[in-house]
């Protein structure tokens, strides 16, 4: 059962991505074919041609930073965690700050951090550390799958 | 391309600023910026097909040259409509005496979406040419 800031919070992260990405796609609950469970959030730049954004959300920033492992094996060029500000314990706070399991050391690529924010007026959502890009081509793969799928949020006719 | 790509990704980034520092105030910039976004987003995809940008102070040889591509190649040129859109209120958004209603203004943001849209599933090719490293 998820809790109920994760699932506000996809709303936020689309909104977040939405800003920086151009007339993306985004799905929520994507069964991503290149990642081994569906994914919180799943943005495809440039109306679903471009590049895979994959999200994983959870609340506590202890319980994104143990993702993290299986996200550096999701296949996407562009890869991160979100969760609600304020959560991190020391030992979270320490990793975090040495970007540690946000990347391997012999490949390119760092999974970026999205922080939620929970403000009056609902929830935010702002990129604390921006992702870099993974080397893995998949625009066939991104390409098919948004045809093949009905976005939740699409730009376009 | 890339270059003509990059200013069109760059107006459109400016424009999502814009938005969230102040929609209303910052309208006629927002219409503007969706026009020349739209512009050289056209001229990365003639770029792309032909090999060279439409020529031309008025840019209606680029929406020309777009639908006569699209009808050689048996491409859809749906997306063309928003691109007209936008040029043909270009004047009128840059130089016209009479005040333009702001909601007019937003809506080249719409059809600069859409052209966006069609343009990259028409040519994925200028949608996949190397980007940034970072998101």
């Amino acid at each position: 059962m998820r809790d109920r800031i994760e699932l506000e919070a996809r709303d936020a992260v689309a909104s977040c991505l939405i800003r920086r990405l151009t007339v993306p796609r985004i799905y929520f609950e994507a069964a991503w074919p290149l990642a081994q469970t569906q994914v919180d959030v799943l943005a495809i730049d440039r109306d679903g041609v471009g590049d895979a954004h994959v999200v994983e959300i959870r609340r506590a920033a202890s319980d994104a930073l143990a993702l993290t492992t299986q996200l550096l094996k999701t296949a996407a060029p562009f890869r991160w965690i979100a969760f609600l500000r304020g959560t991190e314990d020391k030992d979270t706070a320490l990793a975090l700050t040495a970007e540690k399991g946000l990347y391997v050391a012999s490949a390119a690529g760092r999974i970026g951090i999205i922080d939620l924010v929970e403000m009056q007026s609902g929830l935010g959502a702002n990129v604390r550390l921006a992702a870099q890009r993974f080397p893995d081509a998949v625009y066939d793969v991104a390409t098919q799958f948004s045809r093949s799928n009905k976005a939740h949020i699409q730009f376009g006719e | 391309m890339l270059h003509y790509r990059e200013r069109a990704d760059s107006f459109s980034r400016t424009i999502k600023d814009l938005e969230i520092l102040d929609r209303d105030a910052h309208a006629p910039a927002i219409g503007l910026l969706s026009i020349h976004g739209s512009i050289a987003l056209a001229d990365a995809v003639l770029v792309a097909v032909e090999g060279t940008r439409a020529k031309g102070e008025d840019h209606s040889e680029a929406a020309r040259k777009l639908r006569k591509w699209c009808s050689a190649n048996t491409f859809g040129d749906g997306g063309v409509k928003h691109f007209e859109w936008l040029l043909g209120n270009k004047n009128r958004f840059s130089y016209d005496d009479e005040r333009v209603d702001a909601s007019h203004l937003l809506l080249a943001k719409v059809k600069m979406d859409q052209f966006f849209a069609w343009a990259f599933q028409t040519f994925p090719d200028v949608a996949q040419i190397r980007e940034a490293e970072d998101a």
